[in-house]
């Protein structure tokens, strides 16, 4: 039944046009911009940060950018001929912009960095950051490409594509990767044909938007680790040799960089 | 004494729900959006860009955005051993986002570049960028570690974090998230006479990217680091693939810092 707050009500059409300035509005409406991080620890070994996130107040609208972690570097790799070394990738780009309800939780996962530390002639892969909720299906950002060695001289130094994504990838609007590092150039000494090499150098690659930079080079040395963490999303470090034939050493890659989660709301 | 004007007032309360459109909306209402950007001028030695910002009428939130600005290339460093060199680090990056008041005053400054210790073995450090205000604290970006030469052929070649590997919890910084990246690795040479010089400076994070600032050498007396480097990125550093020389090259400054506020 109709009662006197039902009646009174006012309805938006009996308003002048232009006639409402912010200062009529509850101090709270329509201001709830917000940024917020979802990070691992920087360090090796990192779990990455998974958690639940509920949107805020008065939210309506969240925009998700995902990084996935970077491959992990490969081991030192030496054998009875000298190796050149294919830098890490960097960790994958998503982005997807949604509407929500004030209260949605979502699922949230920052990459860790795999837990991967090889001798072998191969790294890992990095790890997927993602999201789950309403209005999202499949969003993640893919992890990097792990670094490699091998001893064959004919293989292409160029960088390239590991995973060519398409721009609407993994359920998003706008994605891409960047090429793993390149095969590093190493000069050999003449005189020791194939083995003994030195002057390596190579890189490994940055996640997109963020743009690190890590790099690996040698003159000559037994075994250098990768030593390092490298910043977030970025490929890890390989480690090196410019002998060959070192079958006691070991020396061991380093993990990649960490995923992360940015995310902007209104 | 009541008058008719405070009679007539209308509650929220008193409004059907989804009946006030945009239409009704005065023209600047909510319409608070916007981002200022703080920098000094791109040249080799700026005092960056140091001001006072006052939070505009119906700003309730802002996200501040800095990096600092990026260390300096080193000098040609020459004595009677060839040298190799490591490239500059760009500046760091840091955000917070707060709540604030219309009115509010931030004290503000983009950091600049100066020319520094730049015939040296050791460049200067970048400076910091840093805002201070209402629900800041100790808010800034770091720059950059300066480039640098040695002839110690045991130092390791793999770059590194450089400066310091910073709190991405931004807690000694003031921020939300902070990170900064890898200095240059040393560029490889070896013994005296040495030639082929690869070095890259490195840039800021979320700004100017990876790599992009590179200096190399095949054989050369003297290459300074002669260009401008972009905003938060590391300098050039001078080189030479000879040991002995009087030369003097110098490197370069890096680039000076920036402030992003977004503001709703």
């Amino acid at each position: 039944m109709a009662n006197y707050s039902s009646y009174k009500k006012v309805s938006g059409a009996s308003l002048s046009a232009a006639s409402l300035d912010s200062t009529k509005f509850d101090p709270n409406t329509r201001k709830t911009f917000g940024v917020k991080w979802i990070f691992g620890s920087p360090n090796s070994c990192s779990n990455g940060c998974c958690c639940a996130w509920s949107v805020p107040a008065g939210v309506k609208k969240v925009q998700w950018e995902i990084w996935g972690s970077g491959g992990s570097g490969a081991g030192a790799c030496s054998t009875s001929r000298c190796q050149h070394y294919k830098g890490a990738g960097g960790g994958y780009y998503n982005n997807q912009t949604i509407t929500v309800t004030p209260g949605d939780v979502y699922s949230v996962c920052a990459a860790g960095n795999g837990l991967c530390c090889r001798r072998e002639c191969d790294g890992c892969r990095g790890c997927a950051s993602y999201v789950n909720g309403t209005n999202l299906s499949n969003f993640c950002a893919i992890g990097g490409y792990e670094a490699y060695a091998n001893g064959s001289w004919s293989s292409p130094c160029e960088s390239y594509w590991d995973c060519c994504l398409q721009a609407g990838a993994n359920g998003g609007e706008f994605g891409f990767g960047s090429h793993s590092g390149a095969f590093g150039g190493a000069q050999w000494w003449f005189a020791h044909g194939h083995c003994h090499c030195i002057h390596q150098q190579t890189r490994a690659t940055s996640a997109p938007l963020i743009g690190t930079e890590v790099q690996m080079s040698i003159n000559y040395c037994w075994m250098r680790c990768g030593c390092w963490t490298v910043p977030y999303g970025n490929g890890g470090q390989s480690a090196m040799s410019s002998y060959c034939g070192g079958g006691n050493c070991c020396g061991t890659g380093g993990f990649g960089g960490p995923g992360l989660v940015r995310i902007t709301y209104y | 004494m009541a008058t008719y004007s405070s009679y007539k007032k209308i509650s929220g309360a008193s409004l059907t729900d989804g009946s006030v459109t945009d239409a009704k909306l005065e023209t600047n209402a909510f319409k608070n959006y916007n981002i200022k950007w703080i920098r000094g001028c791109l040249g080799s030695e700026t005092p960056g860009c140091c001001c006072q910002w006052t939070v505009p009428t119906g700003v309730t939130r802002v996200t501040f955005e800095l990096w600092g600005s990026g260390g300096n290339g080193h000098g040609l460093c020459v004595n009677n051993r060839c040298q190799h060199y490591a490239g500059a680090q760009g500046g760091y990056y840091n955000i917070k986002t707060i709540s604030t008041k219309e009115g509010c005053q931030y004290s503000i400054c983009a950091a600049g570049v100066y020319p520094c210790q730049s015939v040296e073995c050791y460049a200067c450090d970048g400076c910091v960028s840093y805002v201070n205000g209402y629900n800041l604290s100790n808010f800034c970006a770091l720059g950059g570690k300066g480039g640098c030469a040695n002839s110690s052929w045991n130092t390791m070649c793999f770059s590194d974090w450089a400066r310091c590997c910073s709190d991405p919890s931004g807690s000694h910084w003031g921020g939300d998230f902070s990170m900064g990246t890898h200095g240059g690795g040393f560029s490889g040479s070896f013994n005296c006479h040495c030639y082929r010089h690869t070095e890259c400076s490195s840039g800021a994070p979320f700004l100017t990217g990876g790599n992009f600032v590179t200096n190399e050498l095949t054989e050369c007396w003297m290459r300074c680091g002669c260009h401008n480097v972009p905003y938060g990125s590391g300098g050039q550093g001078g080189q030479t693939t000879y040991c002995g020389s009087n030369c003097c090259g110098r490197g370069t400054t890096g680039g000076s810092g920036v402030v992003k506020i977004t503001y709703f």
